[in-house]
């Protein structure tokens, strides 16, 4: 006759078989458990934590411009502060990570770079101050109702780029141009943003912009070759992203094969072959965030600071990029140039 | 009442792997008889088991059983009319599931299978008590995975598994030809005894002409995808394992000449 | 007690990917790579409903795991009815996906940060105010009630994720499910259909995989078109640490495994974390972690057998 196991024998059964693994989380639980409680000690370092999202030249350059930022205002490296850099190479779970560990370790200040990394760190981090750099639309981020009325511990600086400033650049170099070009990611967020502030910017000055869209690499070489071609793109304005900074060579082989000259919004652009850039940049909203970062250092509530946009728009020419497509770029414009690649 | 009419089947046509598996089988098996299926190797015989049992679709030719026609419908709508016990002990059951799990998978052949738990108080019962009959020791450990048993103690599982619901047709792939002898006989008993007592309609391959000459009451000899020989009634009774020899060496010796013939044919007129 | 409360609260939300992954890895055999994208669209789904707001917590879960079951179900039809490998079905899908993910939020990222989320739903069912910054005790230690709301809620979850996982597989039809994968000859021969298993089997996982990132999102607060990247990699490190710690096969240590294998995992990595492990070796050590639990048991086999 058959007959069941007894319930009592089958707990214990299934007791001893997960003892192992019971006993393994038990104690890894209470060693982090121990240090997370273990009081840090107070010197006259501050701690700084710099978490971004994805390894791509835009972060890097931002992390560089936090750095140089910081030693405007009297902080070294090693000397002062200490800065912990954290990536999360683009993997939801350990942003997760990297914000929870950030939480417990008592930081005095919590620099996010890209926007992932700010949504993040607004959703766990409610106390240390949060300024975030990078990020193209801190309001639909979600970091507050507007700029000057924000979430107590967090401000930043946002980083859209000057598009009716270019746009009027455009104008001025070129005043016959009817329709410009930008190649965009549509699953980055300040991509889309961006390709819809220059659209709107060209709008308003009688322009059309021809945007093509590119998710990885490897699209972004058509999507290049097919802006060049029989569009009628006469000026590239290449946004900022993460997509077009990694693959901005491509950019440039197919407008110069087409003769298309390339504007561009990154300052590092006009040296890699853009005619000119006209750039707030990530390097700039660096530094810029580092500004805001002192005076919260300093004891000021980031609740009190507005967020700002990238302060300085940096105008790079590069001459014979220029010439090479046929572009006059008028005296004035020169004039005007922070520095002219010849 | 199963009909075989004029089943063709060929394997990558139009490739140089090109096999003509069957080739024009037509075959008539009564109710409640037992068939035994000899042949040498490649001649087809588990192609036509295959066929029947819906491993492939037949290029042409039709399988009527009991006047439900099978010849279109996909292998596991067959099922809930066939049995089938593999030469490999692995085939036919699932390892890394415990013996009360693999029954209760062979017990709904044939039947709906609904979201309640398959091993109810009820089933394990009968699970119990059917295995019992096995003789075999395996009752006490329903909750062992089949993967730990040996190849005969699967082989038997996998007996009771296909006869479990009654089923129209019994199809045995030479499944005992990988067991000891000892072992063979014993799931060959049982074998015997399934059909004996639910007087199933059996099909059986096997290469020991002893057991087609002791069991069953038909023998059909296949050949390169065709029947050669078909006894039955008083043929088969007087039929001796030496008749059955003589006649696979026939087969041999055909073999041989086959080639040799073509190439003559091929240095004269070629 | 912050942190070891969020590393529980991932644990847990990524246990589900890990119950998916469980199916497709473990059931199917092979590593069923929907389930990043599924991920992802469960998370975009979430994001959209929860901002509608018209919807409960229960349908921001519901549906979005139901999308992944149908991204699920399009992999097993494509490699069941139009025989296209596996891993090459999972592939398609999940690049499809993407650009699903992106319509389905309108834009690459969908910000949650005050919105009515399960979390949200849960403090306040426990009458946790969403701003006040209430601590409680646990063990001696205090701790964000907000944050113990949130690591109980999630252990709720995955442990009826689990069970009905466990219920499920135990059914008639999960016994031949779980058959197909076993041993696919057998099954068809008992009249299992073994397409239709297959289909709805990654289905169930991907289900659970939208399911993981539908509360992922509600918990991080956005849901982003990449967040599905490198997460089968969690989900089979959880399964296979998961493997190595309780060393039983069955459906329901299995299962328990899973789960288990993902809060050990995620402890590790917070440690790593904690200890000032580079963040850019994470990856390197997400493969060391699971190469050390692939091969210690062999090794341990190996020094048995020559005992
Ligand atoms: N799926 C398949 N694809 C290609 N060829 C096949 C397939 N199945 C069988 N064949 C070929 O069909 C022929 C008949 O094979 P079958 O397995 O039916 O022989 P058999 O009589 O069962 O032989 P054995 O006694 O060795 O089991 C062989 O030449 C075999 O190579
Ligand atoms: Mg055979």
């Amino acid at each position: 006759m058959y007959s069941g196991v007894k319930y009592s024998r089958k707990i214990i059964y299934v007791f001893s078989k997960l003892a192992p693994a019971l006993t393994l989380i038990f104690c890894a639980s209470a060693v982090l458990l121990f240090f997370s409680a273990a009081p840090v000690k107070r010197s006259q370092f501050s701690k700084l934590a710099i978490v971004y999202y994805s390894d791509t030249p835009i972060s890097e350059d931002g992390i560089r411009g936090i750095k140089e930022g910081l030693k405007n205002h009297g902080y070294e490296e090693s000397k002062n502060y200490k800065a912990y850099v954290y990536s999360a190479h683009s993997d939801s779970a350990a942003l997760n990570g990297i914000i929870d560990a950030v939480v417990s370790e008592d930081y005095d200040l919590v620099f996010t770079i890209s926007t992932p990394a700010l949504q993040a760190a607004l959703k766990k981090i409610k106390k240390t101050p949060i300024i975030f750099s990078s990020t193209g639309d801190p309001i639909g981020a979600g970091a507050g109702k507007s700029f000057a009325q924000h979430e107590a511990n967090v401000t930043g600086i946002c980083s859209l780029s000057d598009f009716s400033g270019m746009v009027s650049l455009v104008r001025e170099i070129a005043p016959g141009v009817k329709k410009i070009g930008t190649i965009f990611c549509p699953s980055e967020i300040n991509s889309v943003l961006y390709k819809q502030h220059l659209e709107k910017a060209a709008r308003e000055k009688g322009i059309t912009l021809e945007a093509v869209g590119a998710s990885t690499a490897g699209e972004a070489v058509d999507a290049a070759e097919s802006l060049c071609a029989g569009r009628g793109v006469e000026i590239i304005c290449q946004i900022a992203d993460n997509l077009s900074a990694a693959s901005f060579a491509t950019i440039i082989k197919a407008s110069g094969a087409a003769r298309i000259p390339v504007f561009g919004f990154v300052s590092s652009d006009a040296k890699h072959g853009a005619a000119l850039s006209y750039a707030k940049d990530y390097y700039q909203g660096g530094i810029d965030s580092a500004k805001l970062a002192a005076r919260v250092l300093n004891g000021e509530s980031p609740a009190g600071i507005p967020f700002e946009y990238i302060s300085k728009t940096t105008l790079i020419i590069n001459k014979k990029a220029a010439l090479a497509c046929g572009l006059k770029i008028p005296e004035s414009v020169y004039g005007r140039a922070d520095s002219v690649i010849e | 009442m199963l009909e075989l009419k004029c089943l063709h089947k060929t394997f990558n046509p139009g490739t140089p792997d090109e096999v003509k598996a069957l080739s024009g089988v037509s075959l008539t098996i009564a109710d409640g008889s037992f068939t035994v299926i000899l042949g040498t190797n490649g001649s087809g015989k588990s192609t036509l088991l295959n066929a029947v049992a819906g491993t492939f679709i037949v290029d042409s030719g039709s399988i009527v059983l009991n006047g439900t026609d099978l010849t279109h419908l996909p292998e596991h709508r067959r099922a809930s009319h066939i049995g089938r016990v593999f030469q490999n002990p692995f085939s036919g059951t699932a390892p890394n599931m415990t013996i009360a799990e693999n029954l209760a998978i062979a017990s709904m052949r044939g039947k709906k299978r609904r979201f309640l738990t398959a091993l109810s108080r009820g089933a394990m019962r009968e699970f119990y008590d059917r295995v019992k009959s096995l003789n075999m020791g395996l009752e006490d450990r329903l909750d062992n995975n089949i993967g730990s048993l040996s190849g005969g103690q699967r082989q038997a599982l996998t007996l009771l598994m296909a006869c479990w619901n009654r089923p129209d047709l019994l199809l045995l792939d030479e499944h005992t030809a990988a067991l000891d002898p000892k072992t063979a006989a014993k799931v060959l008993e049982l074998t015997k005894n399934y059909i004996e007592k639910d007087g199933l309609t059996a099909f059986m391959v096997t290469h020991s002409m002893q057991q087609a000459v002791n069991m069953g009451e038909r023998i059909i000899m296949v050949y390169k995808g065709k029947i050669i020989h078909d006894f039955s009634g008083a043929d088969k009774k007087s039929l001796k394992a030496k008749d059955l020899y003589e006649l696979f060496e026939d087969i041999k010796r055909r073999e041989l000449i086959d080639p040799a013939a073509s190439e003559i044919l091929k240095a004269n007129y070629v | 007690m912050t942190l070891l409360l969020g590393t529980f609260t991932m644990g847990f939300i990524l246990s589900l990917l890990a119950a998916g992954v469980l199916i497709s890895f473990r059931i199917f055999n092979f590593a069923d790579i929907t389930a990043e994208g599924s991920l992802a669209l469960g998370a975009s789904t979430a994001a959209v409903l929860i901002t509608a707001g018209s919807f409960g917590p229960a349908a921001a879960l519901f549906i979005p795991a139901m999308a992944g079951a149908a991204a699920g179900a399009i992999t097993g039809v494509l490699h069941t009815k139009f025989k296209i490998n596996a891993l090459l079905s999972g592939i398609l899908v999940m690049t499809a996906l993407y650009s699903i993910n992106l319509h389905v939020m309108g834009k690459s990222n969908v910000a949650l940060m005050n919105e009515q989320t399960i979390f949200t739903y849960f403090n306040k069912l426990l009458s946790i105010s969403e701003s006040a910054n209430k601590t409680v005790l646990i063990l001696g230690f205090s701790a964000s009630a907000k944050e113990a709301a949130a690591a109980a809620l999630a252990f709720i979850l995955a442990s009826a994720g689990g069970a009905l996982l466990y219920w499920f597989l135990g059914t008639e039809i999960g016994a031949a499910m779980r058959a197909t994968g076993d041993c696919p000859q057998m099954a068809a021969a008992l009249g299992v259909n073994t397409d239709l298993m297959i289909i709805a089997g990654l289905s169930v996982a991907n289900a659970f995989a939208a399911l993981s990132g539908a509360l992922l999102a509600s918990y991080q607060g956005f849901a982003d078109v990449q967040m599905g990247i490198g997460m089968l990699v969690w989900g089979l490190a959880s399964v296979i640490i998961g493997e190595t710690l309780v060393r039983e096969k069955s459906i329901g240590f299995a299962i328990t495994s899973a789960i288990m294998g993902s809060i050990f995992f995620r402890l590790l990595v917070a440690i790593a974390l904690r200890f000032g492990m580079n963040p850019n070796d994470m990856k390197l050590m997400t493969a060391l972690f699971v190469l050390a639990a692939l091969v210690l048991p062999q090794i341990y086999k190996l020094r048995r057998k020559n005992c």
